[in-house]
């Protein structure tokens, strides 16, 4: 007989799928992933690559819990760069090229030899609950699967409408069926879906292209790797290519613009701006006399090249005219024509921090399907939808990382706090503390935790301990030594030691100095021992020192806030008639229905003034139970 | 208002008094009570609430007292606020209200704004709102309408200017975060670091202006005190009289009728003047006359101006100079009266020896000099009509400190482009450039930067 009763339900194979089902799974309980076809799990949808700032800094963060994506990209990326390298530490990020085959193979291989964890295919159709709690699924096939907790992580799969042109279908991705019962199934529970849209240029045959008209972006050497647990990447990486568009490209757009669905308002889904499609490129800044078109291979031995930069939804025979225009495409084939997906999405503020349900217990929602974009923000999601649809059938505390803590606690923080009104992307703008929340400190932020839970090997957390324990050893010595005149040249006794009083400083105080780097100084201060740390630990030491009095700052600014974030508020408190709040204050208040007084102050729109009038109106609630 | 702070506030209204009383609301009353206050007689037990408690006011920084004064500790929630709150009274002068105060910020707590105790005691549900509303209105000191009318349309002036600097500097912020974010995914700069500097220096330009005039709105609000002092029968009461234009103090030939203080408000060139008449300054037999010279004394002591007036026409006394010597540093200026009796060059001015004061000679009677005599209070209070009113104009401490915050953090921002500029760095500088503006136009919303972003520069492959 088939297994149809299990403690967690994952609907949905993709990047929040996974991390889901892989979470729940490791974690010990019994779960089962529903998906369309084997094939398509961990699919890359759209561009083949993962990470680049801020999405970079977040798979960092998932590895460090215990998560899948990073080992899975830094087993079958074929191109690692640092990106920002121009620039500081804490808004550089690793971002990799994947072999999308090789990345679906990985997770289905994973998948399929995770204890705990069934795979089955087909469409979940409906959502069954009593009262108001999860009890299971039904699938389209009539059977029933019972769950104690369900995650939905249908991402563009809801009602999914794929348009080229005047051309309509419906699908969750192009080849693919759309999931057409669930969006009911979730509205008939109360729940408010919106509808969003996002799009992906064509795929071309990569033996069609003219590589000699573009320019070769290799990868960094050595590859820089995504997770803390790869020891050394060892690759023979392959390059991407960039060209441009032309002025016979952007006359083809104006040309054809009435033919995009886009502008003739056939679409209603609202894109993302940080990501337009060349239509939009060339509407909105008709001086740019060309734009950037980055040439990436979909795998080691793909036929497929994703040129991105020229996402479109213009008719196929119009597409292939504006692709021709491109010098290194004039005779590129195209495999599949370019697209734009409308789909629908849950607004995400009906979600507690947990990312379960705020008015559905045990019913979890992670990835795209709550407005947000991309494999890095879906995955992140999924494992903290896994980690707490775990935590609390077990009847355990959650877990909610703080904004000071984690980017992925920044972004369940914003959309459980904000209005949706354009697909969600991580920035590191975003986080108020960006300097706390590096890629080079996610062990040091998040592996206690992954250990907690049981998701991160205890030996690899100790692994950290003890890379942190050199560098604070490295740190102090650097912090003693003493530099005295003899050691230094006129220039800089007259730059540094004259105006210090006391006429000594420490090489520390040197590496703080941007015309210093912190090796050149060991091996000229320290000469015995600078073989006795690795380039690791000396960048890591002297990043510490380079930003020590900002990161002071940061964290004491960040308790401030704690503080807040403290402030429990009731899930039944009564937002309506609050003295001192504008009805419009407490209207914003009753629609998010934020947890925390820090959650409150955070609402857009709302003043100190009204937190302060909601903090009185808690602590009268508080003194009247 | 921000939450989980606490403030203060001088609750009695501005300028000499026999009192003045400061109100510190909110958690840290009692720590900073254990700081600023050194009580007469040890406390061995609990701080008492609702109790008058006999002290000094310490200036932590010198570890001086700066008055003697009298402490009432109110616990939460029995206080008119709600919160914890304590009421210091002081001696009933600006001088010492202000420092304690500027010793109160020091130790975090924040000037409070107008009327937020009554908010305060609102949100505790300690008053209805019909009562705050009631008690909101008692506020408005000034009397003179022309003051009010400057004060009021300055006030306008500064949100705009306020909100117009926002704008600049969201837009900085916006170039600068792209440059961190999307470089490398669009071609182009975003931030311009000579463009940007010269950008923050239009408006700490623009910012020491309206701090320059700061004291314009102070002589607004507060107005000047001044009094004219002298011997008896030196022309104190026609001088009165005559910057009056009216007949208001009566005046006789003989010594010593003006026994009491009169004052009057005169609006010098715009300015709020309150002038004041004292009785004359020497020894008298009668009870009445002496209560008379003892309050032109206080008077002198308190004026904001001295207008020492001799009489020209008669040898300076001993206690002429005895009144000027008495006057000490205080602004002032001595003035020969009975210029029509005298003529204008008056041998005894050259008597003063090495008194450096500044001379006039007028007379009050015949309406001569008087015009110089008002030229020069003018200047010297350091009034200046044109500027007052041409330019923006703080209207309170409050603003004040404001400003100076954002002046303080602007700079940073300044000197972080300027000195190993690293964007994220400057970035932290310029979110606290901007916090000082959030407490008058709300918070920076994220996605209005991206708005920016997004809408000036093509991001995206």
């Amino acid at each position: 007989m088939k297994k149809d009763r299990f403690d967690v339900v994952v609907i949905g194979g993709g990047h929040a799928g996974y991390e889901a089902a892989l979470a729940s799974a490791r974690m010990g309980c019994d779960t089962a992933l529903v998906t369309f076809k084997k094939e398509k799990i961990a699919e890359m949808s759209c561009n083949p690559s993962i990470g680049g700032l801020a999405k970079g800094h977040i798979v960092r963060e998932i590895d460090a819990l215990g998560g899948e994506m990073g080992k899975a990209i830094d087993a079958t990326g074929i191109q690692f760069r640092i990106l920002n390298k121009k620039k500081g530490p804490a808004v550089q990020a690793p971002r990799a090229q994947a072999d999308k085959e090789k990345y679906r193979e990985y997770f289905i291989d994973l998948l399929e030899k995770t204890e705990n964890l069934t795979l089955v295919f087909g469409e979940a159709s409906d959502i069954n609950t009593e009262g108001n709690k999860v009890t299971g699924i039904t699938l389209a096939s009539g059977e029933t699967l019972i769950a104690e907790a369900l995650i939905i992580t249908t991402g563009t799969f809801m009602n999914g409408l794929i348009h080229i042109g005047a051309e309509r279908t419906n699908a969750g991705r192009l080849g693919d069926p759309p999931s057409s019962h669930l969006s009911g199934s979730l509205k008939k529970l109360g729940l408010e879906l919106g509808r969003l849209k996002t799009g992906t240029p064509a795929r071309l045959d990569i033996d069609s292209v003219d590589f000699s008209e573009a320019v070769i972006q290799p990868g960094d050497e050595p590859p820089p790797a995504f997770s803390f647990q790869t020891e050394l990447l060892q690759l023979d990486q392959v390059p991407c290519w960039l060209t441009y568009t032309s002025d016979k490209t952007h006359e083809i757009i104006r040309n054809n613009i009435h033919l995009s669905p886009l502008y003739s308002g056939i679409i209603v889904g609202i894109g993302p701006r940080y990501c337009p499609s060349l239509e939009d490129k060339v509407q909105k800044f008709p001086e740019r006399v060309r734009h950037q078109v980055f040439l990436e291979p979909e795998g080691r031995n793909s036929n497929l090249i994703y040129p991105n930069g020229i996402s479109s939804s213009l008719p196929r025979d119009v597409q292939e005219d504006f692709i021709h225009s491109i010098p290194a495409l004039r005779n590129a084939k195209i495999i599949l024509p370019g697209y734009a997906i409308e789909y629908d999405f849950l607004f995400p503020r009906q979600l507690k921090p947990t990312l379960e349900s705020k008015s559905i217990e045990n019913l979890y929602f992670a990835g795209q399907v709550n407005g947000t974009s991309g494999y890095e923000e879906a995955g992140a999601q999924g494992l903290m939808a896994g980690i707490n649809a775990v935590l609390k059938i077990r009847g355990r505390e959650p877990l909610i990382l703080l904004r000071d803590q984690a980017y992925i606690g920044v972004m369940i923080d914003d959309l459980v706090t904000r209005d949706i009104d354009e697909p969600y992307r991580m920035f590191t703008s975003r986080a108020e503390y960006r300097l706390l929340l590096r890629c080079d400190n996610a062990d040091k932020r998040l592996m206690k935790i992954g250990v907690d839970i049981g998701l991160l090997p205890r030996d690899v957390y100790e692994k950290s301990i003890r890379k942190y324990q050199i560098v604070d050893e490295l740190i102090s010595l650097l912090s003693q030594k003493a530099i005295v005149e003899s050691d230094l040249s006129e220039k800089e006794i007259q730059d540094y030691l004259t105006k210090n009083p006391s006429g000594r400083i420490s090489v520390a105080s040197l590496i703080k100095r941007p015309e210093y780097n912190a090796s050149d100084l060991l091996s000229r201060f320290l000469p015995d021992i600078c073989d006795k740390y690795t380039d690791e630990t000396i960048s890591l030491a002297e990043l510490e020192i380079k930003y020590s009095g900002y990161v002071d700052l940061q964290a004491r600014a960040a308790e401030r806030v704690r503080k807040l974030e403290k402030r429990r508020i009731p899930d039944d408190f009564n937002f309506i008639g609050i003295p001192g709040l504008s009805r419009e204050s407490q209207d914003k208040l009753n629609r998010f229905r934020p947890s925390t007084l820090g959650q409150a102050s955070r609402i857009s729109g709302l003043t100190p003034a009204s937190i302060a009038a909601l903090n009185v109106a808690l602590e009268k609630y508080r003194n009247e139970r | 208002m921000r939450l989980d702070d606490t403030a203060a506030a001088i609750a009695t209204s501005t300028g000499y008094a026999a009192l003045g009383t400061i109100r510190i609301s909110g958690g840290l009353v009692l720590s900073v009570i254990q700081q600023i206050f050194q009580p007469a007689f040890e406390i061995t037990e609990e701080f008492p609430t609702r109790k008058p408690v006999l002290g000094h006011f310490i200036d932590i920084n010198r570890n001086k007292p700066i008055d003697q004064v009298l402490l009432t500790f109110y616990k939460s929630p029995s206080s008119y606020t709600g919160e914890d709150m304590a009421e210091i009274s002081f001696h009933g002068n600006p001088l010492i209200l202000d420092k304690a105060m500027e010793i109160l910020n020091s130790l975090g707590v924040r000037t409070a704004e107008p009327g937020e105790f009554t908010y305060r005691a609102y949100l505790y549900g300690k008053i209805d709102l019909t009562q705050a509303e009631g008690i909101n209105n008692l506020a408005g000191a000034l009397t003179l309408t022309e003051a009010r009318a400057a004060l009021e349309s300055a006030m306008g002036g500064l949100k705009e200017r306020i909100s117009e600097w926002k704008t600049e500097l969201i837009q900085m912020f916006s170039r600068l975060e792209g440059e961190i974010e999307f470089s490398e995914e669009t071609e182009g700069t975003f931030f311009n670091l000579e463009d940007e500097m010269s950008h923050v220096e239009k408006i700490l330009g623009e910012l020491d202006d309206i701090l320059g005039n700061y004291k314009y709105s102070r002589l607004l609000r507060k107005g000047v005190d001044v009094v004219i002092t002298g011997r008896a029968n030196a022309g104190k009461s026609t001088l009165f009289n005559r910057l009056l234009k009216t007949d208001r103090v009566i005046v006789t030939a003989t010594p010593g009728t003006t026994r009491d203080v009169v004052s009057e408000s005169i609006d010098l060139d715009g300015l709020p003047v309150r002038l004041y008449d004292t009785a004359g300054l020497e020894e008298h037999e009668g009870e009445l006359e002496k209560e008379g010279v003892f309050r032109a004394r206080k008077m002198s002591e308190e004026a904001d101006f001295l207008i020492i007036l001799i009489d020209g026409s008669k040898e300076l006394t001993g206690e002429d100079l005895k009144i000027i010597e008495n006057a000490g540093n205080k602004p002032g200026i001595i003035v020969f009266n009975k210029s029509d009796l005298s003529g204008t060059d008056n041998p005894e001015k050259k008597k003063l020896g090495d008194v450096s004061r500044e001379t006039i000679q007028i007379s009050a009677l015949k309406d001569s000099g008087i015009d110089e005599l008002k030229r020069n209070i003018i200047n010297s209070i350091g009034w200046n009509r044109q500027e007052a009113r041409s330019g923006i104009l703080l209207q309170s401490r409050r603003q004040h400190e404001l400003m100076l915050r954002f002046r303080h953090s602007l700079q940073a921002f300044l000197s972080s482009l300027s000195d190993d500029f690293r964007e994220e760095i400057s970035a932290i500088h310029l979110r606290d450039a901007l916090k000082p503006l959030d407490e008058v136009t709300g918070a920076v919303n994220i996605e209005d930067v991206y708005n920016i972003i997004f809408s000036s520069f093509c991001i995206g492959k």
